[in-house]
């Protein structure tokens, strides 16, 4: 079975690039592929070689604290104590989740799971960061606030951003560029040249997401 | 640095607290005290049954004796099943070969697969090396169906994070599979024992495999106890055993089941 072909793609350094389409149409794929979960049967992939990713679920140990959870990848790696302290306090700060690190996944709220997430791909210091849906198991409050961390925190850390969502609002509030998809393959790549902050209730934002909606509809 | 606080309701953490490393010494004495006992015991020339001359003392003897046997044999299992479980949910493919196999050894009585086995550790006079096999074997297919139950209930993203991050072979294992399957490795080992204690019956009352053999060829334990004085009608010794082991059952139960089934709530997934 084929999940996806033909895809060309190219992604800027430093851009908040999205992938939307509907379920089924191989844009977690695309990121699994980048993120070397799976080999693709044909084609080549060029990226960086510290590439990270938070998942949809959160993915954290339960057995761990939240500490030991950011911390665990550099342990492995047997990065110096001191280094991973620093590594830790610095993206769970970055996350406003300092106070919590001593706190067990199962403690936290679903919001909060997810920020640990972040902070633990921020961690291993990634040059790419993949997004596999992240909130969408999130209410649309929290969701809101994520959507506001994940800003800042793009904007200090001048990563590059591969998210994929089934939120078009979310797409087009967030990205730089989005990819279109269809059944197995890209329909059309398309810029968001709108200026940030965004609001969801502006002109040009509604304009653009019914254009976007547009090409989702038509085959 | 920020001051550390542990939740009260988890207070075991990876980062070792002082209490525990202390009950932890303890326990540690505690097992090495029985394993000693039992040693001893073993190279002194009361290890075989002699129902003449029993004594309060000779089923204390007797219950340190079973008590290590389970014990060795429950760590040759536990070894020993980690890999097998992994090999068999190592692929679709293995598993459609390997699990049919692994249910057929498991649901046939390990006295009518492995007698010519029991019979060449008796042979070389090895007793003890037969009962641990015995209770080896009846320990290990527990471990190891728990274990494979274990195996596929950790969430596929967890799976894509270990690719991710990297985390693979021998940091997989000690990282994210062993303890995500902690609380079934648990379940498992409770079954295990359950097994051992009610195999111990014909495991220690070995001499019906020997030819020509008699109550002096079995090893001495609980086990070999109660068959023997069962048979011979002494209803003291036979209470007496039966007691010794439901204190026995009932100590470990109290002392480290519960324990660790409390322990394994922390491992397990939403």
């Amino acid at each position: 079975m084929i999940a996806i072909s033909d895809v060309n793609l190219s992604i800027n350094e430093g851009e908040f690039f999205c992938l939307v389409g509907p379920s089924g149409c191989g844009k977690s794929t695309i990121l699994r592929l980048i993120g070397d979960i799976e080999k693709p049967t044909n084609g080549t992939i060029e990226k960086p070689e510290e590439v990270s990713m938070v998942f949809q679920t959160g993915a954290l140990l339960p057995w761990m604290t939240v500490e030991e959870n950011v911390s665990l990848v550099n342990k492995i790696r047997r990065l110096s104590k001191l280094e991973i302290e620093r590594q830790t306090t610095k993206y769970l700060q970055m996350v406003d989740l300092e106070p919590y690190r001593f706190r067990y996944p199962r403690e936290l709220s679903g919001g909060q799971r997810q920020r640990v997430g972040i902070a633990r791909a921020l961690a291993v210091e990634p040059k790419v960061l993949l997004l596999d849906e992240p909130f969408s198991a999130l209410d649309p409050v929290t969701t809101d606030e994520m959507h506001e961390y994940l800003l800042k925190i793009w904007q200090e850390t001048k990563k590059t951003i591969v998210m994929v969502s089934h939120s078009i609002e979310e797409a087009v509030l967030l990205s730089d560029r989005i990819a279109i998809m269809k059944q197995g393959g890209i329909k059309q790549v398309i810029e968001v040249k709108l200026k940030r902050p965004r609001k969801e209730d502006a002109k040009e934002l509604l304009k653009l997401l019914e254009e976007v909606k547009l090409i989702l509809e038509t085959t | 640095m920020a001051i550390r606080h542990y939740h009260h309701h988890y207070h075991f953490s990876y980062l070792t607290s002082k209490k525990r490393h202390f009950s932890s010494v303890l326990i540690v004495i505690a097992i090495l005290t029985v394993i000693f006992l039992a040693l001893f015991n073993f190279v002194t020339p009361q290890r075989s049954l002699n129902l003449g001359q029993l004594s309060p003392t000779v089923i204390l003897l007797a219950s340190f004796n079973t008590l290590f046997r389970l014990l060795i044999s429950y760590v040759f299992a536990l070894i020993f099943s980690v890999p097998i479980a992994l090999w068999i949910t190592k692929s679709e493919r293995t598993e459609r070969i390997l699990l049919p196999i692994t249910d057929i050894i498991q649901s046939v009585p390990v006295l009518a697969f492995f007698p010519i086995v029991v019979l060449a550790f008796i042979k070389l006079h090895a007793t003890e090396g037969a009962v641990i096999f015995i209770l080896f074997m009846a320990m290990l297919w527990n471990l190891v169906f728990s274990m494979i139950g274990g195996l596929k209930t950790i969430p596929k993203d967890l799976l894509d994070a270990a690719k991710v991050f990297e985390i693979k072979g021998f940091n997989k294992l000690r990282y994210i599979t062993i303890p995500a399957i902690f609380p079934y490795i648990i379940t498992g080992s409770l079954l295990a024992w359950a097994q051992g204690w009610s195999l111990l019956i014909v495991a220690e009352a070995l001499h019906s495999y020997i030819p020509g053999g008699t109550v002096g060829n079995d090893p001495l334990g609980l086990g070999s106890l109660l068959v023997n004085s069962f048979y011979q009608g002494q209803n003291a010794v036979f209470l007496g055993s039966l007691i010794a082991m439901i204190v026995l059952i009932t100590l470990i139960n109290f002392f480290v089941w519960q324990k660790l089934l409390h322990l394994a709530e922390r491992f397990k997934f939403d």
